[in-house]
């Protein structure tokens, strides 16, 4: 016989799974769009460090669809459709968006990746969120010279994402997806498996 | 006009690989966050438009016009870096109560709200010159991702404007039937009655077009053919070249007239001052 052309780890992904990604992954990248403009036009509000309060929504697809189809590489698959979709729509963020998506995806994976992508309780989606905020801040670290503002800022800029992570990412996608498997779309999907 | 997808156009930036125009185009906009003065953003910005001018047939004039809603923005991330700098200081500009200016403060701000300014301008010349459908292609053919993988970046695609008719014939029924209000809260309200729904209206529709494809054998053949596939041909190979050329001599540049201000001589001085 011979072996699929597919590499392993993604061969095991059954169709419906991959395109049940896509579409939540979409759905999300045209709520970011819209998210992105009040988020810009509600800093002059709370403020560069304030505002980050709102910052841990973008980090929700890397938990939830993870959650839903519970495979390797679903966190970073699933961020990077919904920087795609952002950039097929004309984000102004473009590129920056685009990496922005796969670094905190892989935060995220590297979570799932500890329990093998086997833990998915509430707690697991909470830490996978908030290492998907740390992560992004590392990036925006490099992006935007974190290193020669104010020490006392440079530790407002981390922490307030943490809280606004682990509520409106972790909570949440724990939230949207107990939602979803009750209206019962999601039976042939792992998470009504068990 | 905020958002602008891809326009169809003939320059040498549309033809170009996608993948390749990613990679590129990336280095363009990570180059200057390794320097902390303003010149290098400044100059970067510049090689933006004339790389928009020359090589995307795009008018300057319109990308500085795409950009002008986000120079608030810049203007707050200017004013942010510049009152809250850690760095070496020496020379006080203004003292207003707890308010300290510092020349160098105020430097590194204008530093980075341009360096903002170049992510969205190069941001901005990817998307307009980038078919979507072609990077997703090149991301199959040249970055070598599974095809089922690439795949399921075109059917994203395809599901944007399903979604977004999804979403209208949620608020018509809605509307039918009286439950539309204005106001904050009620639209506040209206993300979760109509989140769910277009949710899991579109993983049907997911289900069923899997389902189809299954049923067509989608995964089991060794090699696919592409309607449209996308090849790295050697005018990719040299524009990539050409730009770390150009790169090296815009940063040499600078540095003869003394305006380059380098990320690790900053971290070198905020460790001797420590």
């Amino acid at each position: 016989m011979k072996k699929n052309i597919n590499d392993k780890s993604w061969a095991r992904w059954t169709t419906v799974e991959l395109i049940v990604t896509a579409v939540i992954s979409v759905a999300f990248g045209l709520l970011f769009m819209a998210y992105s403009l009040l988020y810009v036009a509600l800093v002059p509000v709370f403020g560069q460090v304030g505002i980050m309060i709102f910052l841990g929504l973008y980090y929700i697809i890397g938990v939830l669809v993870p959650y839903i189809v519970r495979r390797p590489g679903a966190a970073i698959l699933a961020s990077f459709l919904a920087a795609l979709t952002e950039l097929a729509v004309g984000t102004p963020f473009g590129i920056a968006a685009l990496w922005a998506g796969l670094v905190q995806g892989a935060g995220a994976e590297a979570v799932f990746a500890v329990s093998r992508w086997r833990n998915y309780r509430w707690y697991t989606l909470i830490l996978a969120a908030i290492v998907s905020g740390i992560f992004a801040f590392g990036y925006e670290y490099i992006l935007f010279s974190y290193g020669s503002l104010e020490p006392v800022v440079r530790i407002g800029l981390f922490l307030v994402r943490i809280p606004s992570a682990a509520v409106l990412a972790g909570l949440l996608g724990k939230v949207i997806g107990d939602a979803l498997a009750r209206t019962g779309v999601l039976r042939s999907l792992r998470i009504s498996k068990r | 006009m905020i958002f602008r997808s891809y326009t169809e156009g003939n320059s040498f930036l549309h033809r170009m690989n996608p993948a390749m125009k990613l990679l590129t185009l990336s280095l363009f906009l990570m180059v200057p966050t390794l320097f902390l003065d303003p010149a290098t953003p400044l100059a970067f910005l510049l090689l933006s438009l004339l790389l928009a001018l020359i090589l995307g047939r795009i008018s300057p004039f319109k990308l500085l016009h795409q950009m002008a809603p986000f120079f608030v923005v810049m203007l707050g991330i200017c004013v942010f870096s510049s009152l809250f700098y850690g760095g070496p200081k020496s020379e006080l500009l203004l003292h207003l109560g707890p308010v300290t200016v510092y020349r160098e403060g105020v430097a590194f701000g204008l530093s980075i709200g341009l360096r903002f300014l170049c992510v969205l301008s190069y941001s901005s010349i990817f998307v307009r010159t980038t078919d979507p459908t072609l990077l997703a292609s090149s991301l199959i053919h040249q970055v070598h991702l599974p095809y089922r993988i690439g795949y399921t970046v075109l059917t994203a695609y395809r599901f944007i404007p399903i979604l977004q008719w999804e979403l209208s014939n949620i608020r018509d029924a809605h509307k039918i039937r009286g439950g539309y209000r204005e106001g904050i809260w009620a639209r506040l309200g209206r993300i979760r009655r109509y989140g769910i729904p277009l949710l899991s209206n579109g993983i049907r529709r997911a289900e069923r077009m899997a389902i189809s494809m299954d049923a067509r054998g989608f995964g089991t053949a060794l090699k696919r053919t592409y309607y449209r596939p996308t090849s790295l041909r050697t005018s990719d190979v040299l524009f990539l070249i050409g730009s770390v050329l150009v790169i090296v001599c815009t940063l040499i540049g600078l540095n003869r007239f003394g305006l380059l201000r380098g990320f690790l001589a900053g971290v070198a001085e905020s460790l001797v001052e420590h």
